[in-house]
């Protein structure tokens, strides 16, 4: 093995679809270059590592590694360029996502982290706008409204540069942004750029149609909600980088009163979803479930999942149960770490519909 | 009389430039579309004998130029005004027959030409009208000489640098491809060519004297549309969408950027050459040439608007492959395998992303398990459930175990096989499918009487002693190959590989989140496992001495670690220094005595 392989390893791994295949291929390609102890080798290693995690549920991983490679950045500071300088600094904009995710991580580490960033932001001049942008995403996940609108002022006022996210990320963020405020109405309005197909991205259109199921269910459009679950459902099904799009069409489905539709679904992505070593997303999908299973439970009709990962021999009544217990549990221990109950909060009005009569 | 277009042309044209998908040469498809629109809406009044559309190139003052003949409806001045004068009028308004709206299939031409010249008579009665358009916006309209025939003449003059789109062999290979379905015949004329263009039309619609001949001829179509011999020939139709046409089965396995490259003509007129999502994204191996009389094309007319009827259609084409598949798993398997062992790596991606083509393959998929190379329903023949190993460090090391190998395991090490596993977890609920962690493996490593494990108690007890710290677990077993004498079993590679980053880090912010992270870890500790069996291990464990036992296992721990190729902390590497150092230090000693004593 020398570090020629290595590389060969990199390269074919270049040419996988992404995966979990491509995941263990690159990882084991991290393990030979530790192996060999070549700096560099490792950097670029993990570098293309953190790239294959975007598409899988490995926020985890992604932080582990980019811890690594950060050190070796600020160690050998002289041997990168302007390029190698914005690849790192693009990944460090989805480390900032994946930290918050772990309500083991404290507030002030996460804060910690938001500055350690915008200093960088500041010593290599790029990436202004990256600042306020995640701020906002902060402050939503907090459930501060007042500081998310500062931030989201302070977003759209600073120019885009090298770092800003494409501009169908930013598209969605502002579909999120004012579902987050509470404006229903125009966070559908923002998605029509998205919807015209002028903005796509890896991951968009995909979250974008999910993000829509609940504001247009709660405006009473059921038809427009049904027609997005009809476009989003195929880009999302069996991806496991996208299970808190496919907990919002799980919970569209019950809503909806779709069950036969929603117990295949649920059968498809409940384990893996479930599984996910990522907190935010699991309770996203047993909100999701809870959703479905509650709707079942009260309109009295038999389909059932055919396995539950959660106790045997449930009722649609206490698999309900069991899994709004457990996002309420994640959401409790979000809510401590934030000393908040906005992740509470919204949980329920996530339960709350369920209520729903669809039209 | 100079009229002005009501719209910046300039811009419009620019704008059209920028965006004519595929590039300046579909003003040959426009003008097509104009001349069978123009026949379809002659016909309800009835056809002339001489139907047909004709392309001729010549030149003018050492220009070249082309003139484009239809025998259909033609137009009366009042269109010719209608249409022109407002460019992008929508052709809903009176035509709605027309699948094109004339002036903007005729601005097209606009990209070539600087000048074009419209001569026409309607069928509907009327005096002939002369339309002449320029660039700069301007037209004139003027009478046009008695005998024009019914129909319309479009004659284009090449703008300078456009020159290649007036050449023979070029327009004949463009009428050719957007054309070659058309029921009228299209010529295409210069000086010394007179050819009809379509004169083959659709192949799979002939008839032929025999299946054999029919097959020929369409294989040889196929040769044609993919540039070699096709694997296979597919008859596609679907009721949906009123499709027709045939798929041929490529012989190698297109690149991502290189797929969907299929012929989709929309009433016989080619709508693209380009990505079109009427065929599935899993039938990648396939090349189709599909024609539809009843979907519906976008506003630019260069891709098929997407709607449920299209969606219909869609799975129409699905399941006209699919029963192909199967048609070939029942009477032909050979030639299934040889699909399948073309088109392997590329069958397995997919089915690892989509659902459909995964149902419809991972049947046939062969998986490389301890029992040989088997499908998944055939190993589910020999084991009751799918129990796999995913990480090739891993295999590597348990492939060795004979114990592992005895109740069926399946070498999940190639790529996209994990996600293979996966998917059919999901989609069989019923049946168990369980990656192998190390304490399933070290289940399979064969355990030791109740009398054994007493007579092992102080190497255990120096085991625990020795690795303190290290966060492994140790345990004696009795397994094969006996040249093994410790194996390593991770339950989870993160784990490790978190514990390691730590280390490397340090302190700081980030040394700070990976504690955080690594406060949670609730996986269950690697194992080291001794091998009774092994003679080395044997002797250790008779061994009294707590310092030299420590160190010997101290020694097989580390010598695991280094088999199993997995990079080391910085305390396993003093560990291992500092070991050999003094193993190194007690041969020396023993030595220096033994020479001692021998004199």
């Amino acid at each position: 093995m020398t570090e020629n392989s290595v590389r060969e390893r990199l390269d074919y791994a270049e040419s996988l679809n992404n995966g979990r295949g491509k995941v263990a291929v690159l990882d084991d390609a991290v393990r030979q270059a530790d192996l060999l102890g070549d700096g560099p080798l490792q950097y670029d290693a993990r570098m293309e590592l953190i790239s294959a995690l975007y598409y899988v549920d490995g926020a985890e991983q992604t932080l582990t590694h980019f811890a690594w490679v950060l050190k070796h950045f600020d160690g050998h500071r002289e041997d990168f360029d302007w390029f190698g300088t914005v690849s790192l600094m693009w990944k460090y904009k989805w480390v900032l996502n994946a930290a918050q995710k772990f309500p083991q991580v404290p507030l002030s580490r996460v804060r910690e982290l938001h500055a350690d960033f915008a200093r960088r932001v500041r010593e290599e001049g790029m990436g202004a706008r990256t600042v306020p942008y995640f701020g906002m995403q902060l402050a939503q996940h907090l459930g501060d409204h007042e500081a998310a609108r500062a931030q989201f002022s302070l977003w759209q006022y600073t120019g885009r540069d090298v770092l800003s996210d494409c501009e169908a990320c930013e598209a969605h963020s502002l579909v999120e942004y004012h579902a987050f405020q509470g404006q229903e109405e125009r966070a559908v309005r923002a998605a029509a750029p998205i919807l015209a197909g002028r903005e796509t991205c890896a991951h968009v259109p995909h979250i974008t149609h999910a993000a829509l199921l609940a504001p247009l269910m709660r405006l009473g459009r059921w038809a427009e909600a049904a027609e997005q679950h009809r476009l989003g459902a195929p880009l999302v099904k069996g991806d496991d980088s996208l299970i808190s799009s496919q907990a919002e069409h799980l919970a569209y489905l019950g809503a909806a009163r779709r069950f036969g539709e929603a117990a295949s679904w649920y059968d498809l992505h409940a384990r893996d979803a479930l599984s996910t070593h990522e907190p935010d997303r699991q309770l996203e999908f047993h909100a999701g479930a809870a959703v479905y299973l509650h709707a079942l439970a009260r309109s009295k009709t038999a389909t059932l999942p055919v396995k539950s990962p959660g106790p045997a021999h449930a009722t649609a009544a206490t698999l309900a149960d069991w899994h709004e217990a457990g996002a309420r549990a994640l959401a409790a221990r979000f809510d401590a770490r934030n000393g908040t109950d906005w992740q509470t909060r919204r949980l329920e009005s996530v339960l709350a519909l369920a209520d729903l009569t669809p039209v | 009389m100079t009229h002005t277009f009501a719209v910046d042309l300039r811009g419009l044209i620019d704008l059209l430039s920028e965006h004519l998908y595929g590039g300046p040469e579909v003003f040959v498809r426009e003008l097509l579309q104009n001349g069978v629109d123009a026949l379809r809406a002659r016909e309800s009044l009835g056809l002339p004998a001489d139907a047909a559309l004709t392309f001729t190139l010549g030149s003018h003052e050492g220009v070249p130029t082309l003139t484009f003949r239809d025998t259909g409806v033609g137009l009366t001045e009042a269109e010719v005004h209608s249409f022109l004068a407002t460019i992008g009028k929508s052709s809903k308004r009176g035509q709605t027959d027309f699948i094109g709206q004339f002036g903007i299939g005729l601005l097209s031409c606009f990209v070539v030409s600087d000048q074009i010249e419209l001569v026409s008579r309607s069928a509907h009665g009327g005096p002939a009208v002369r339309w002449e358009g320029r660039s700069d916006g301007t037209y004139s309209l003027s009478p046009a000489p008695g005998d024009t025939p019914v129909g319309t003449c479009v004659q284009l003059r090449a703008k300078p640098g456009r020159e290649e789109y007036f050449e023979y062999a070029a327009l004949l290979g463009w009428v050719r491809q957007y054309g070659a379905l058309l029921p009228c015949p299209v010529r295409v004329q210069d000086a010394s060519h007179d050819v009809l263009a379509n004169q083959d039309g659709a192949p799979w619609r002939q008839e032929y004297a025999s299946p054999e001949l029919r097959r020929e001829a369409l294989m040889r179509y196929g040769e044609e549309i993919i540039g070699t011999t096709p694997l296979d020939v597919i008859d596609l139709t679907s009721a949906a969408g009123q499709l027709d046409g045939v798929a041929f089965v490529l012989p190698w396995t297109p690149s991502q950027n290189a797929r969907g490259q299929h012929r989709i003509y929309l009433r016989n007129m080619l709508i693209g050459d380009e990505r079109s999502q009427l065929v599935p994204d899993w039938a990648f191996f396939v090349r189709a040439v599909l024609n539809s009389n009843a979907l519906r094309p976008n506003a630019a007319r260069d891709a098929l608007h997407q709607d449920e009827a299209h969606t219909q259609a869609s799975l129409g084409i699905g399941e006209a492959l699919r029963s192909y598949l199967m048609t070939l798993q029942r009477e032909q398997p050979q030639r299934l395998r040889q699909l399948i062992g073309l088109h392997y790596l590329s069958i397995k991606a997919l089915a690892a992303e989509d659902d459909a083509f995964f149902e419809l393959f991972v049947p046939w998929l062969p998986f490389e398990t301890s029992f040989g190379r088997l499908t998944l329903p055939e190993f589910l023949e020999r084991a009751p459930e799918v129990r796999y190993v995913g990480d090739l460090n891993l295999f590597r090391q348990v492939a060795q175990i004979e114990g592992v190998q005895g109740r069926g395991v399946v070498h999940a090490v190639y790529t996209y096989d994990e996600e293979l596993l996966r998917r059919y977890a999901a989609h069989h609920p019923e049946i168990e499918v369980r990656r192998l962690d190390a304490q399933e493996l070290s289940r399979d490593l064969g355990g030791l009487s109740a009398a054994e494990l007493a007579r092992v108690g102080p190497l255990l007890e120096a085991a625990r002693e020795a690795l303190e710290g290290h966060g492994v677990r140790v345990q004696v077993g009795r397994f094969q190959p006996a040249e093994l004498a410790s194996l390593y079993l991770p339950h989870d590679n993160f784990a490790r590989t978190l514990s390691r980053t730590r280390e490397a880090v340090g302190g700081g912010l980030w040394g700070g989140l990976l504690g955080d992270l690594s406060a949670e870890q609730s996986v269950p500790q690697p194992e080291l496992h001794l091998n009774l069996s092994n003679a080395l291990v044997l002797r250790a464990a008779t061994l009294q001495d707590g310092p030299v036992l420590r160190r010997v296992v101290g020694m097989l721990y580390v010598q695991a670690l280094l088999l199993g190729h997995h990079p080391m902390t910085g305390r396993e590497l003093r560990l291992l220094n500092e070991g050999m150092i003094e193993l190194i230090a007690w041969t020396l000693e023993a030595n220096a005595s033994s020479a001692l004593s021998m004199n």
